[in-house]
């Protein structure tokens, strides 16, 4: 498990704060996977071969990565990281999450790809919100026509939408 | 050898139907579209075409499929040469040479040396699938659930942790895939496991969805994240797209060697078309009668690597097609296209719905000649694509992830899946961790178990089973040799430096 022991040790002095992050988030699924796969009630014909075996294989084996990641945190195994301007992220999440939202208020598809486009666009630095919106919208209208007039799949309905 | 002519002379004879080969153009338009587009892959490609394909009857959305493929790689070649961002690591050997010829103003004959090239090489690997492909069968139907076990052990070895920067991040990587496996109603015993009381779990993750969230998403968040974004200059193509005598001269071997390169590692179990192509770009460099050219814009670079890279795809459709085992994100895509139809690629496949895999398979020599006409001609219009600013470029990635996810499956679950996945591609991305191991992982992860348990359920439970057959033990020792081979090289290198 150390390959990139040799070739990548950067000589870091101070843990990998990140890395030790991600260590504990797969030692914290592999223990929910455990607590799930323990819960199981089983008819005793499954004793030996049921539904547990491979998720508590799948445990043993996050735990040990999650472990050996912890461990490779100290020792500098991982590459180092670029820095980030968490803002453009937030842009595209909030994107995505309007449109979530608008599948549960009921906004309708194309209101829901007018912010999606406008949100990533602004993510990747440009400053036409309206301008994008408007292209949002375009996309959004025609991706719904085509979708369901002439695809016949269904989309989410909006007070737009319930016009067409 | 004269039974595969007549099954690919039904192929040819379903596949030639007007219907049909309108599906394989549509596919073969949309594939390079949508593979032109800077960033995507043709694993991406495939994904978010998907949807499109789910009103259509199994064998048409198939040969679509199948032209999306092909389409989709070609469209990755003709990104690469010309902005120089290869959508997937498989065309990065491209982009070294291609690119620099592009800046020298030879882009036509490299866009033409790659098309070329990626023709022959996929029609020689096609006929390779056609001919190996019912002598495996023949071999599979053999295979015990035990073996079948021990083949996908070895898949799921190499594609995780023989290749690529670090093994411990490929494993990660595939038992996160696996873990995500879990989550559903356990086909075997009817029980739930990982789903938490949330009703919409209960079908599992479904594989577009999480292929859609990794590559699409994960990539709009970490682009976005990394502020000073480089914007890659497209290259005009500049001169005739038809090569000179002499480029038809320095090209027709690499194509060759490309493709005796890709097409047998694309075939084995073992994943990836990146080994081939660089293989293929390093023996080249060897072989050229003008290495100092290499570097400055050699056509022996692109017409390698391109004929290895289409060869190799064309090669993991064998595993895909005779094992039921995907060894790429894109196969592992293209399996979860045929599960959407009910339908279990594997030996059974050939014998069950001829029709099918022999029109398929004859789809693909159609999606390759169609590539070769359409391209060339069309290369102005890809070039236009690629010239689309990135804030809308990723701004209509968004779109076209977020309306498939609906199309599929309009919940909040899943879109939320799509969020979530997206933020863990994201963070995958920034941690450097590869992202095929859980593609291949959530949707090889419940066939092994199924194998496994049925393995273990006809021996009463006992373990010995699995390493019975010497095909199982040569299996598990070719996975023992792909997982620890990496490590004993480096012991020995550092035991040459003496680095500590």
């Amino acid at each position: 498990m150390s390959d990139t022991e040799t070739g990548l040790r950067t000589g870091r002095s101070s843990p990998d704060l990140g890395v030790i992050a991600v260590g504990i988030a797969l030692i914290t699924a592999a223990a929910v996977i455990y607590a799930d796969a323990a819960q199981m009630s089983m008819a005793p014909l499954y004793a030996k071969i049921g539904p547990k075996v491979v998720p508590q294989i799948v445990a043993g084996g996050l735990a040990l990565f999650g472990l050996l990641t912890v461990f490779g945190a100290f020792r500098g195994w991982f590459p180092a990281r670029e820095e980030e301007d968490a803002a453009g992220a937030v842009w595209v999440a909030a994107g995505l999450g309007f449109t979530i939202l608008s599948l549960i208020l009921h906004f309708g598809f194309v209101a829901a790809m007018t912010a999606l486009f406008a949100c990533t666009s602004r993510a990747m630095g440009r400053r036409a919100f309206l301008v994008d919106a408007a292209i949002g919208a375009a996309i959004g209208l025609s991706v719904y026509l085509v979708f369901t007039k002439l695809l016949s799949l269904s989309l989410p309905q909006g007070p737009l939408e319930s016009l067409l | 050898m004269l039974e595969t002519f007549a099954a690919l002379g039904n192929g040819f004879a379903l596949a030639l139907q007007p219907d049909k080969l309108l599906f394989a153009l549509v596919g073969v338009f949309l594939g390079t579209a949508v593979g032109v587009l800077p960033g995507i892959g043709p694993a991406l490609t495939v994904a978010l075409l998907l949807p499109v394909t789910f009103k259509l009857d199994p064998t048409g959305s198939l040969i679509m499929f199948a032209g999306i493929y092909y389409g989709g790689m070609y469209g990755g070649s003709t990104t690469a040469i010309l902005i120089n961002t290869p959508g997937e690591s498989a065309s990065m050997a491209t982009a070294l040479e291609g690119n620099k010829m592009a800046k020298a103003g030879r882009g036509g004959p490299a866009l033409a040396t790659s098309a070329i090239g990626s023709f022959v090489a996929g029609l020689i690997a096609t006929i390779g699938l056609a001919f190996l492909a019912p002598a495996l069968v023949e071999f599979a139907i053999s295979f015990t659930s035990a073996d079948y076990f021990a083949l996908m052990v070895l898949a799921f070895v190499t594609v995780s942790a023989t290749f690529g920067a670090s093994r411990l991040r490929g494993l990660t990587s595939l038992f996160i895939g696996l873990a995500l496996g879990l989550i559903g109603i356990d086909k075997l015993s009817g029980q739930q496991r990982l789903v938490f009381g949330v009703p919409d779990l209960t079908d599992g993750v479904e594989v577009t969805t999480l292929a859609v969230a990794l590559f699409a998403v994960g990539e709009a968040l970490f682009v976005a994240s990394r502020h000073k974004a480089v914007v890659e200059k497209i290259e005009a193509v500049k001169g005739s797209v038809w090569m000179t005598k002499e480029d038809w001269k320095r090209s027709w071997k690499p194509w060759l060697r490309g493709t005796l390169l890709g097409f047998p590692i694309g075939a084995l179990p073992a994943g990836g078309a990146e080994i081939p192509t660089f293989l293929s770009y390093s023996l080249e460099k060897r072989l050229c009668t003008k290495p100092e050219e290499f570097g400055n814009g050699a056509i022996e670079g692109v017409a390698g690597p391109e004929a290895a890279n289409n060869a190799s795809a064309a090669g993991t459709l064998v595993p895909l097609l005779t094992l039921g085992l995907p060894t790429s994100a894109t196969a592992a895509i293209m399996l979860a296209g045929f599960q959407q139809y009910g339908l279990n690629p594997g030996p059974l496949l050939f014998a069950e719905k001829p029709d099918l895999v022999w029109g398929l398979i004859a789809s693909l020599f159609v999606a390759n000649a169609m590539l070769l006409v359409l391209n060339l001609p069309l290369v102005g219009l890809w070039v236009r694509l690629l010239a689309i600013p990135q804030p809308w470029l990723y701004g209509g990635i968004m779109v076209f992830a977020t309306m498939g996810t609906i199309a599929a499956k309009p919940s909040v679950i899943e879109l939320g899946m799509l969020l979530v996945f997206g933020l863990m591609g994201f963070m995958m991305r920034r941690f450097d961790y590869p992202i095929a191991p859980v593609v291949i992982g959530l949707i090889l992860g419940p066939l092994a178990e199924t194998q496994l348990r049925r393995a273990l359920t006809i021996s009463l439970g006992d373990p010995s089973v699995l390493v019975k057959s010497p095909i199982s033990i040569t299996l598990y020792v070719l996975a023992a040799i792909a997982l620890l081979a990496p490590f004993f090289i480096s012991a020995l290198k550092n035991l040459g430096s003496n680095e500590d």
